[in-house]
């Protein structure tokens, strides 16, 4: 019986999916994202302080959270997928689910699960933070709401691959996460300055283009431009993932 | 058909065999020992069944399947390799049910509780893995290998950690399981143990095979002693001139007397020592033990 590779990988992430369901993870991820959404929601509707309430973007603290929640898919996705190095739980994950490419896709879509979920909390929680502070919600509003719900939630999903890529390949948490965490906030803008042409090629700006529905970064990158470039990198690290973890013997 | 079977395996680090062209087979309904020092290949082998490495070269197969296939055979199989490996903060039952989330095996809504049963972890089963002594861990691996009712166990060192009582306990496990006709392959440091269950046994030393086949083909390809001692001490020494006239090689050791390689020899010196008007007072033929066996063979079982 050789069980086939969607089975295994569906497998994977309802085991991945299990794990995070356990009370401290969820509160710790849903309290770090309540937090910060909040707080950017304050600061859209109150400290910045719009002259007419009505011009402000009913998602405007969403915008602002994404950027966060980009952070904490990296980390969390990164952190799942090096956690089974470190405390060497891939070996019982392999016999049980026998497919180093299930593995893979099962860890990616426990991710993207993941994501959807969290983006999903942080949307709708910036939805009634603007609707509770006065702003109306009008017809004309929902499918530029759901664009910028899907554009966010891309955004994030690339994110998180490149962090369960990074979590394959340091093969531990806190490197991963170090390394994920220096090249989007230094590393980047480093090359960002010094070398201003490669700034519409660099990852992490085109996954926040993505985000910002190509009016977050930068207005000489268009949306298009960091769709394509976006998804060029989704498969050059899903590719470097599977080539790295299916060659490698497991701990 | 063999429920192993290995045919010139190698695994290479670099230019150094960690396991160098082995072949052996294990019998299906078998308890196989495996022995070896540390170092000596065993959990390398172990892992190239179980498709956690890939061989340099040679080829393998489980249960009638090739080891490049490992997803054609590891759901009958029931694995613990170099120590169990569970998510510390979950609880044992949440483990063993993430196992069976992952798993490709129809879900057995008992088989959680029956395995903690059979490893006497029952009651223990809400305890997070974390807080476990290094004994229950050990009996939560065991648990994890035996929830999926296996045709094949492969253990290495499952005793690792586990007091006497514990070390009892997984001995009688694994001989109730053999009973059941359930092939196992284990490894261990104490001999004794593997000595009371194993059936067959693989010598492994730097990574070549020093031996493979049944326990009674191990202790027939051992040297028997006869261990004589006279009534009076002051014999000895004649008794051990007897012997070398006699070819073999002998050595006084205590109060007894050492005659190395003679299998059937007892009578022979018996009427020899009564001959030269001495009386024994013990005479025995001695066959090694496995711990004997292991020590003393750093060229391999002869």
């Amino acid at each position: 019986m050789s069980t086939s590779l969607p089975i295994i990988a569906i497998n994977v992430a309802r085991g991945d999916l299990f794990k995070i369901r356990q009370p401290r993870a969820l509160v710790t991820i849903v309290g770090a994202l309540t937090l910060f959404t909040g707080g950017m929601n304050f600061v859209s509707f109150h400290i910045k302080k719009p002259a007419v309430l009505a011009l402000i973007r009913i998602d405007a603290g969403y915008q602002l959270a994404l950027s966060f929640l980009g952070i904490l898919a990296l980390c969390i996705c990164a952190s799942y997928s090096a956690q089974e190095f470190s405390l060497k739980t891939l070996r019982n994950l392999f016999l049980h689910a026998p497919s180093r490419l299930g593995v893979i896709f099962g860890k990616v879509l426990a991710g993207v699960v993941i994501i959807f979920a969290l983006n999903s909390y942080i949307f709708l929680f910036s939805l009634a933070f603007g609707l509770s502070n006065g702003t109306e919600l009008r017809a004309s509003q929902v499918m530029g709401l759901l664009r910028d719900f899907s554009h966010g939630f891309m955004s994030t999903c690339a994110l998180g691959i490149f962090g369960t890529t990074l979590g394959f390949i340091c093969a531990s948490s806190v490197i991963a996460i170090a390394v994920g965490l220096l090249w989007s906030l230094i590393i980047e803008s480093i090359l960002s300055s010094t070398l201003a042409h490669s700034t519409a090629w660099l990852p992490i700006v085109n996954f926040e283009n993505l985000a910002g529905s190509g009016a977050k970064t930068l207005s000489t990158i268009t949306f298009t431009h960091s769709l394509v470039v976006s998804a060029g990198y989704v498969v050059f690290l899903l590719a470097l993932s599977i080539l790295s973890f299916t060659r490698a013997d497991i701990p | 058909m063999s429920a192993i079977a290995i045919n010139s395996l190698t695994k290479n680090y670099g230019d150094i065999p960690r396991v160098d062209s082995i072949s052996f087979e294990v019998p299906r309904g078998s308890v196989c020992g495996f022995v070896g020092p540390n170092g000596s290949g065993k959990t390398t082998t172990m892992r190239m069944l179980l498709g956690l490495i890939r061989p340099s070269s040679g080829e393998a197969s489980i249960l009638g399947h090739s080891i490049q296939e490992p997803g054609s055979y590891l759901h009958k199989v029931g694995a613990m390799i170099e120590g169990p490996a569970f998510y510390p903060h979950l609880s044992a039952e949440k483990n063993l049910r993430l196992l069976q989330k992952v798993g490709v095996i129809a879900r057995d809504s008992q088989a959680i509780a029956r395995s903690l049963t059979h490893v006497g972890l029952a009651g223990r089963e809400k305890d997070r893995y974390k807080g476990f002594s290094l004994g229950m861990k050990q009996r939560l691996g065991i648990a994890a290998a035996l929830m999926f009712e296996p045709e094949l166990l492969i253990l290495d060192e499952p005793t690792n950690g586990l007091d006497p009582v514990g070390a009892v306990e997984v001995r009688e496990l694994i001989t109730t399981l053999a009973a059941r006709g359930l092939t196992i392959f284990i490894s261990s440091h104490l001999l004794e143990e593997l000595e009371i269950m194993c059936d067959y046994f693989v010598m492994i030393q730097s990574g070549k095979i020093q031996f493979a086949g049944s326990a009674k083909q191990l202790m027939n390809s051992q040297e028997l002693t006869l261990i004589i001692r006279p009534e009076y001490a002051i014999d000895q020494k004649t008794l051990l001139s007897l012997a070398r006239e006699q070819g073999f090689k002998a050595e006084i050791l205590g109060d007894s007397v050492h005659i190395a390689n003679a299998r059937g020899q007892g009578a022979h010196f018996n009427r020899l020592a009564a001959a030269a008007g001495i009386n024994l007072e013990h005479l025995q033929t001695h066959a090694p033990t496995l711990t004997e066996i292991f020590f003393s063979t750093k060229s391999g079982p002869r």
